[in-house]
């Protein structure tokens, strides 16, 4: 059987940055797998649908400003053998919490959700249009995967591999911002589901990452390591089922672990690992994200709020430097 | 009306009134009691569909070109398994698993019962899956139909609405929305809760071709079901009006019919009632059922 990662040619993606990344893979899965069907809510264009809907008008549809009817339908959809992927904003999980729950997950249909407009994508928009909350809510939903791509090469093989090889339900958290490239071809095609990627193998500290974080926790062991520290670098890029076994294993082997995600602390990545450790090994985990006890602010970019909540390189050094001088 | 026909309606009545037969004594033997105002006011809109209009198998429940029936109003499982089991889905001694550990058969709709289609209990769902059923089944050619069955308490549900207005948009003739039009929520009028009325000027202003019926008339109900689509290009809802827990001898009408633990006696006299319905039903068409 040919597998869908032979069917990527990375070269096309090169030269393409952002939502024309997504663009892309949508019209390729299109192309591939005719029971595709994509799904908007008045979101196709700004959700990377502008492709998929001029090769395939027949497969779109737009459900106006009207999320739960949406994710309704995709459960009915799937109950005839398409496969949907339904398209919306980030900060929408909390609205259509039900919807996934009970007629997505619950009833275990073969449906993938994508945002490529989360955490703090939209920054000028404000609490109302930052992506908080949709991991601390949707990891609790049996049935569900959720993956968070770091990379466009991470994100393509994702996207195929959720759509195309993946039976179940599946929330892949995307990003705007996403620009930077760490990954070779050849380290990519042994993406895996529900797998995390050892990017370094280290014994004095661990931080994992999942989605552009992972970027930030790159460069930042970077410069750990020539101040002479060995660091463990983990992509979990899928949160749900976690790796379990690795993060076991960084607790067990390093002297503590970080943990650094764009989105509330309630819930997600760093939550999850803490879980792990609290009842398999129990060892010190410091955790980066967004506070979770105060409503996020307003800010001219990305960038400069991830600054703001130590989403970045400095937080990560000190936190290192405080787990190993205890 | 000729003798066949008679017959055949006669017979709907007959196993509209077993099925409520089933769901009491399920709900009575499991010992929690039981949805039965929503359950019993739908009792032949269920009968009538699997029994005279839906496109169905029992022995192949997924046969692809079937028709599918979407039960929105997930509380009246009771009923729907009574129906299904009649209908040979499944062995009724099945129904006394209702209310054990991991059982198929609880208060809401199971994907474990044979036969259902999707699990609902939440309200506001199911007219969405229909939607999406609706139109994979245009795409894929087939000829066959979705019904949901939706409560008249769950349209104060936003989604519901979300739902109604985006069936015109698709064009979904073989999409019907069949209202249970109880007039009660679960704690009182429907009017006072929040008022629906005008409901059939309301959905035909959503584009649906909209028939109001009795929902116990049998005949009536069978009738306009084998009209559907009512007009080509455009979805079809028939708004049913129906009795909140029609052959409760204490409780037919009332909002307290919505869930009830009945005691031994009422229990009786429950069963008694509609034991003699279906004695009158089966005396019609002069065979022991």
């Amino acid at each position: 059987m040919i597998s869908v990662i032979d069917k990527i040619n990375f070269k096309e993606y090169r030269n393409l940055i952002n939502r024309d990344i997504l663009r892309k893979i949508l019209l390729e899965i299109g192309k591939i797998e005719k029971n595709t069907i994509l799904l908007g809510v008045d979101s196709l264009e700004s959700g990377s649908g502008n492709l998929f809907r001029e090769k395939f008008p027949e497969r779109v549809f737009d459900f106006g400003i009207a999320e739960a009817n949406m994710i309704s339908a995709t459960a009915g959809f799937s109950l005839m053998n398409k496969i949907p992927i339904a398209s919306f904003y980030g900060f929408l999980v909390p609205r259509i919490a039900e919807q996934i729950r009970d007629d997505i997950c619950y009833n275990n249909c073969n449906v993938k959700m994508i945002t490529n407009t989360s955490c703090f994508n939209l920054a000028t928009g404000g609490p109302t249009h930052h992506g908080t909350e949709d991991l601390s809510i949707l990891n609790s939903f049996p049935n569900l995967t959720i993956i968070v791509p770091a990379t466009p090469k991470e994100t393509i093989i994702a996207v195929f591999q959720a759509v195309l090889e993946h039976r179940g339900p599946v929330y892949l958290r995307l990003t705007r911002q996403m620009e930077e490239e760490i990954y070779s071809d050849d380290q990519i095609k042994k993406f895996k589901i529900g797998k995390s990627i050892t990017l370094l193998n280290g014994i004095d500290i661990t931080i994992i990452a999942a989605g552009r974080s992972l970027i930030v926790a790159k460069k930042a062991a970077k410069s750990l390591q020539s101040k002479g520290i060995s660091v463990r670098l983990i992509d979990m890029h899928t949160i749900k089922p976690i790796d379990k076994e690795v993060v076991i294993k960084a607790a067990q082997e390093t002297k503590g672990i970080i943990t650094i995600e764009d989105g509330n602390l309630n819930g997600g990545l760093g939550s999850t690992v803490c879980q792990i450790t609290a009842n398999f090994f129990p060892t010190i985990v410091k955790m980066i994200g967004v506070p979770s006890d105060k409503f996020t602010i307003i800010g001219p970019s990305e960038d400069i709020l991830w600054d703001y909540y130590g989403i970045n390189i400095k937080n990560i050094e000190l936190l290192a430097d405080s787990i190993l001088q205890r | 009306m000729n003798n066949t026909n008679l017959k055949n309606i006669e017979k709907l009545n007959y196993l509209a009134w077993k099925s409520r037969y089933l769901c009491t004594k399920t709900f009575h033997e499991s010992g929690k009691g039981g949805h039965f105002g929503g359950s019993f006011s739908s009792a032949e809109i269920l009968t009538t569909l699997y029994n005279g209009i839906l496109r169905i198998d029992p022995k192949n429940p997924k046969w692809p070109n079937r028709d599918h029936l979407i039960v929105s109003k997930g509380h009246m499982a009771g009923i729907l398994a009574s129906v299904l089991a009649i209908k040979g889905f499944f062995l009724i001694k099945k129904l006394s698993e209702y209310d054990q550990l991991g059982s198929a058969f609880g208060m809401h709709t199971t994907r474990k019962i044979i036969g259902c289609e999707f699990a609902t209990g939440s309200l506001g769902h199911g007219l969405g899956v229909g939607i999406g059923v609706a139109i994979a089944k245009k795409m894929d050619h087939f000829n066959s139909r979705v019904f949901v069955l939706m409560g008249d308490g769950e349209l104060d549900e936003g989604s519901v609405w979300e739902a109604f207005m985006s069936a015109n948009k698709f064009h979904l003739d073989n999409l019907i929305a069949i209202i249970d039009r109880n007039m009660f929520n679960m704690e009182g009028n429907t009017e006072q809760t929040m008022p629906l009325e005008p409901l059939h000027s309301k959905l035909s202003s959503f584009g649906w071709e909209v028939k109001t019926i009795d929902g116990h008339d049998v005949q009536e109900l069978y009738n306009t079901l084998s009209k559907i689509p009512f007009t080509k290009d455009k979805p079809s809802c028939i708004i049913a009006k129906t009795i909140k827990g029609k052959g409760l001898a204490l409780k037919e009408g009332v909002y307290k019919s919505h869930y009830i633990k009945m005691n031994d006696r009422d229990y009786k006299d429950c069963i008694a009632n509609i034991k003699e319905k279906m004695l009158n039903s089966t005396a019609k068409v002069g065979e022991n059922e």
